[in-house]
């Protein structure tokens, strides 16, 4: 029987990241996966839908070459060829991962992993010892049973709508979270009629209301049919299509996608046997991310929202960190970013508007539009805001949210500055570049004591 | 011919006035009577008015200036008349040596008493806890400001942030050492007022030999008679004060024991013939004496109602000499701000002065009666003090 220090079950960003600074730590470490390393993230969430999206940036690219001078006389998506990139960048990353663990000295265990006692492994007929084990296991799409339920051939889960065969002409998405205004995006801009419905009233319920309706309006000009406070019933596959009764109306779509949420994989681990009790669909923790079980640890989506790779990577390091008796800072759950990646982008870290008013903080708020800024002009990238939320009184940022393109990016340089414990003229002393769209960070800053220098 | 205005004596001991405030400006018309200025003198703040009916041609003292008495301070013209750009009125005040005959209330500054040299503000810095290396604080900038809103010193704050590093959530948890910042010391010019509290009680402490008694007052009876006594004349608008009874007991006391109404004069004894009770009033620019004139002969009521106006009068500056000046007997009350006892320094050339603290809960009065033993030995003294217990303890003696 092999034994190890820590033996991580699920090779996700979360695990494959736990694994690799355990053994920097000198822990002899293991790592349990039954399918491609990377996990969802890398092969079938965050990279492959960048892939993907990329493509439907450059159809619409494409599609306004001739606003700067570049006419394409006439394009055509190979859309076999969008989806094999994609699986291409993937498999060149798991294929990274699997370089990584070999560099780090990582024992790769090919299976699956169920708890026999709080000492033992069974990993796909072996018996695997450890001091230590990380449970990162990750999530899966939600379903509901018998009502909201993919069939993995007309109604998909994100997965089956990164490997589609052909481009649906019409397409039902269900659930206007992040992961469901990506795919519209990326249908919607390889020219599908996508229709969007969300139960609650607003889409991207995690972003500022301002940010969201921002983002309404863009994707309805998009072409994209949004509708909230929808009621979605009778879902269900049909010959070659999807039929629906959509606000009470019937409706027929080439295929429809089920975006309402992700599940923590929790069943067939063998918990019963430790003695660990998930509640929900995820596994309690305290701030070093010890179950119950104080040598058993859980990581990233199995352990909770928010279902981010890079919080699951970060708790990765805090767990490896403490299993080998550092003390690590607990994470800092107030300043997590949350991108998502539709046309146009969309980023924020820290509190929105209504939550710092309903945190009883007394707020300023610079508002700063793409429109003002040089470079966005030139790249022709007009549309768009940055916001920030600072506290009137410390100067401290207490949110930030930005619309507009490349936001993704743009969005670290809050992060780094409320890591930091930046104050509002933090932001605005310090020389950013021009021309750049970082340059809306300090004028958005300055915005928020009334002294734009730009608008 | 321009009419010279000079620094007028306000007060027998007035030596030099500070120039508080011009009421007419250059070039006003001046009527004989009008009040022109507002001199400081070492008591009270005094009109100057004008003896000439004329023009307000110059103002030569400015407003702070302190001014010898017979300094030109102002000239008036005639309507119409001319005066040379060179007009320079002729200073009338003596050469200060001389200006002084009460050599002994002011002092010359004695040379130990040497000027404190004023120290430069220096802010500082409490030596830095273990958290920097180097002298540095480590500390967000979130943290820098929140310490500086709440006025926190860094320095004494742990820091858990990566190296030590101070974040704002330490500043939370921070027990909240203050930061020490140390201000420069300033020289303040002296108040007449000031000047003469100084000369007067440090030529006192100096020049009378001081002794000390002490008694203790039971005020039960006096305080029952107060609380009658108010409920009664309330509608006359009167409140009888602890205090008022006291001047009346002191008063009496000393008609009793008319040997101790008296001063000590170098050469001679001056026996009172009158008991002026002198009644310390706190004011804004420094302590005073108003006077209450025989007051052994007035009611509770007049005395009461006398110290009152008094005491107002004197808070705003505007107190004459002649409701200062002389006395023959001080009290001096701090119960109001909780002292138990303490004794005072006599106001010269008086002999003797009450010092008068706060009952206890027992209605206990803790009376120190400072004695000039040139004038009163002890066993004069005693018997006053006694007296003076006497009709505190036997309240009803005063009213007959």
């Amino acid at each position: 029987m092999q034994n190890f220090d820590v033996v991580v079950i699920g090779a996700g960003p979360g695990g494959y990241v736990a694994a690799i600074r355990a053994a920097q730590l000198g822990l002899n470490t293991a790592i349990v996966e039954k399918d491609a390393l990377g996990g969802v993230c890398l092969n079938w969430g965050c990279i492959p839908t960048k892939a993907l999206l990329k493509a439907s940036e450059l159809n619409r690219a494409i599609a306004h070459g001739a606003d700067f001078g570049i006419v394409v006389e006439k394009s055509r998506i190979d859309f076999t060829r969008v989806i094999k990139r994609s699986r291409e960048v993937a498999e060149q990353l798991s294929k990274g991962i699997g370089f990584l663990m070999k560099k780090n000295k990582i024992t790769v265990l090919k299976g699956t992993a169920k708890f026999m006692n709080d000492k033992t492994l069974d990993v796909s007929g072996e018996q695997v010892g450890f001091k230590n084990a990380i449970i990162a296991t990750g999530a899966r799409a939600k379903q509901i049973k018998g009502v909201l339920e993919a069939d993995g051939q007309l109604i998909w889960t994100a997965k089956e709508a990164m490997v589609p065969t052909e481009l649906p002409k019409s397409l039902l998405i269900i659930g206007a979270g992040a992961i469901g205004v990506e795919f519209a995006s990326f249908y919607a801009g390889l020219g599908c009629k996508v229709t969007i419905a969300e139960a609650q009233n607003r889409i991207v319920p995690a972003e500022d209301d301002e940010i969201a309706a921002q983002l309404k309006t863009a994707l309805e000009k998009d072409g994209i049919e949004i509708l909230t406070g929808a009621k979605v019933e009778g879902l269900k596959p049909a010959k070659d299509h999807v039929e629906v009764k959509l606000n009470g109306a019937n409706k027929k779509f080439d295929r429809a996608i089920l975006a309402i949420g992700v599940l923590g994989n929790v069943e067939n681990l063998g918990l019963e046997a430790v003695k660990i009790v998930p509640e929900k669909n995820s596994i309690n923790t305290n701030d070093f991310y010890q179950t119950n079980i104080p040598h058993i640890y859980a990581i990233g989506d199995v352990a909770g929202s928010p279902w981010l790779a890079h919080v699951a990577s970060h708790e990765g390091v805090i767990a490896a960190e403490h299993i080998a008796g550092k003390h690590p800072h607990p994470m800092r759950y107030d300043n997590i970013p949350g991108c998502t990646y539709c046309t146009p982008q969309v980023a924020s870290t820290g509190l929105t508007e209504q939550a710092a008013i309903a945190a009883g903080r007394k707020i300023k708020i610079g508002r700063y539009p793409y429109m003002a800024n040089g470079k966005a002009i030139a790249l022709g990238e007009p549309g768009g805001m940055v916001k920030t939320i600072f506290d009137a009184q410390t100067g401290e940022l207490l949110g930030a949210h930005i619309i507009g393109a490349e936001a993704t990016e743009l969005i670290s340089t809050f992060v780094l500055g409320r890591h930091l414990e930046a104050v509002e003229e933090d932001f605005f002393h310090a020389c950013l570049p021009h021309p750049t769209l970082s340059e809306m960070i300090g004028e958005s800053a300055l915005a928020a004591e009334g002294r734009p220098l730009n608008a | 011919m321009p009419i010279d205005v000079y620094m007028p004596q306000l007060s027998p001991t007035m030596t030099e006035g500070r120039l508080a405030k011009w009421l007419k400006k250059e070039g006003d018309a001046i009527k004989a009577g009008d009040v022109i200025a507002e001199v400081e003198t070492d008591k009270a703040t005094m009109e100057v008015e004008a003896s000439d009916d004329g023009i307000l041609h110059s103002i030569i003292g400015q407003p702070g200036a302190d001014m010898m008495v017979g300094e030109p301070i102002a000239v008036l013209k005639k309507s119409g008349e001319n005066i040379a750009a060179d007009y320079k009125p002729v200073s009338k005040a003596k050469p200060k040596d001389e200006a002084a005959p009460q050599a002994a209330a002011t002092p010359a500054p004695v040379a130990v008493a040497a000027p404190i040299a004023v120290a430069q503000p220096v802010i500082v810095q409490q030596v830095a806890a273990p958290v920097a290396s180097g002298g540095r604080v480590k500390a967000s900038p979130l943290a820098r400001r929140l310490a500086s809103q709440k006025g926190l010193d860094l320095s004494s704050v742990q820091g858990t942030g990566p190296q030590g590093r101070i974040t704002a959530k330490d500043l939370a948890n921070a027990g909240g050492t203050r930061s020490v910042v140390r201000r420069g010391d300033a020289l303040e010019k002296l108040s007449p007022m000031r000047k003469a509290i100084a000369s007067k009680l440090t030529a006192s402490k100096q020049t009378v030999p001081h002794f000390y008694l002490k008694v203790r007052a039971n005020v039960a009876r006096v305080s029952a008679m107060r609380a009658e006594l108010n409920e009664g004349l309330a509608s006359k608008g009167v409140k009888l004060t602890i205090n008022d009874f006291i001047v009346k007991a002191s008063a009496l006391a000393l008609a009793d024991y008319p040997a101790a109404n008296a001063a000590w004069n170098i050469d001679s004894m001056v026996m009172f013939g009158n008991v002026d009770m002198a009644v310390a009033v706190a004011t804004p620019g420094g302590l005073i004496t108003p006077i209450v004139r025989n007051a052994d002969q007035k009611s509770l009521v007049q005395i009461s109602s006398e110290v009152k106006q008094l005491a107002a009068t004197a808070r705003e500056g505007k107190l004459k000499p002649e409701q200062y000046e002389g006395g023959s007997f001080s009290i001096s009350n701090l119960g109001m701000y909780g002292i138990e006892e303490f004794a005072a320094i006599i106001n010269p050339p008086q002999a003797a002065i009450l010092a008068v603290g706060k009952a206890d809960e027992n209605d206990m009065l803790a009376l120190t009666l400072s004695v000039d033993h040139r004038v009163i030995d002890g066993a004069l003294g005693a018997e006053l003090l006694g007296a003076i217990k006497e009709y505190l303890e036997k309240p009803s003696l005063m009213l007959v």
